[in-house]
């Protein structure tokens, strides 16, 4: 009887710092997708571990990123996911549409330019989000998005996240310009400018 | 005989550049594919565009030539057909209609303005079935209730 309860509780201690095993990762990985920030957090979390050294956290982080690579987000989802952004534009709750950028920018990014662009005036939106204003990714994508795409890589996770929003936002406000009739085409496509004839 | 001889070198010798010259007439090899792709990209001169596809039609590649000619055409048309390809580019993108888009990205392809078509296409997979009207300047307004 007291080595069956020594060997549950060197089971119950040896559990506590594991590594999260497949399954977790997994987990991690969807709930990360459906804009869960506390998943979000953990993953960043692990990534700053591998990268300080943690051979645990290394090999947790291959698992999600095996898995994130394996497996597209769901687009089911993101066609629900961004009416659900357009309602919250539509109703100008800031919050909801914040949250709900992020997750249909991560999930897919065009989808969030386009619904963004006809739902709401991006250039507004993007002054009540100041975490865009800050990374100045709304501004820079706005004047040169080959440019920033090129940035976006270096940056780390966390600032990454909030770059996408900026890239998502300036890419919006390019489509709102161009549709005005004395807009060059040019401000949306070059390629496509030179084929109109501008 | 001593005719004979020179006469089966040179035919043997013209059948062999008969040979290569048609093994090559009509093919599109990596290298031709490679200027191809790089003419559609990147040339914008409208004499050049026109100069190559009369070379790839000497070598036997019309589909490529027609193409490169569209391209030309492209810049050549008139002021007032390039202001309503404009106008018609900028109404696509202020639709909310995934397939009417596709149509006119369909139209662009056509014409050889495989930018436009590009964007257009991508302006519609990100296009939410469903979507209400567009309003003025190209924001929709949330339905009446």
């Amino acid at each position: 009887m007291g080595l069956k309860l020594f060997s549950w509780f060197r089971k119950v201690f040896a559990s506590f710092g594991e590594e999260p095993t497949y399954t977790e990762c997994m987990q991690l990985v969807e709930r990360s997708r459906q804009g869960d920030q506390v998943a979000t957090a953990t993953i960043s979390m692990v990534r700053k571990n591998a990268e300080a050294g943690s051979e645990k956290a290394r090999r947790s982080l291959e698992e999600i990123k095996r898995y994130a690579r394996s497996t597209s987000p769901n687009s089911v989802n993101a066609g629900a996911e961004a009416m659900e952004l357009r309602n919250a534009c539509f109703g100008e709750d800031i919050d909801k549409t914040g949250m709900q950028l992020s997750k249909v920018a991560l999930s897919d990014p065009n989808v969030a330019m386009v619904t963004l662009a006809n739902s709401c005036n991006v250039k507004e939106l993007a002054g009540k989000i100041n975490q865009c204003i800050q990374s100045g990714a709304f501004q820079r994508t706005f004047k040169t998005p080959g440019l920033f795409l090129e940035l976006i890589k270096k940056a780390d996770h966390d600032t990454q996240h909030a770059l996408l929003l900026g890239y998502v936002m300036g890419m919006a406000h390019r489509l709102q310009a161009v549709r005005h009739p004395k807009t060059p085409v040019a401000v949306f496509s070059c390629e496509a400018a030179w084929e109109l004839g501008q | 005989m001593g005719i004979v001889l020179p006469l089966i070198v040179t035919s043997v010798g013209g059948l062999a550049w008969w040979r290569v010259k048609k093994q090559k007439y009509g093919k599109m090899t990596p290298d031709r594919k490679k200027l191809f792709e790089e003419a559609l990209k990147t040339m914008k001169d409208p004499v050049k565009l026109r100069s190559l596809a009369d070379t790839y039609e000497k070598y036997g590649l019309k589909a490529e030539a027609k193409e490169l000619r569209k391209r030309a055409a492209l810049r050549e048309a008139p002021a007032a057909v390039k202001e309503k390809r404009t106008e018609v580019f900028k109404k696509a993108l202020d639709s909310t209609d995934p397939h009417k888009v596709s149509k006119v990205a369909d139209a662009y392809h056509k014409i050889g303005a495989y930018g436009a078509a590009d964007k257009l296409r991508k302006y519609a997979s990100g296009l939410v079935p469903g979507t209400p009207i567009v309003g003025s300047g190209g924001v929709q307004h949330p339905p009446k209730t």
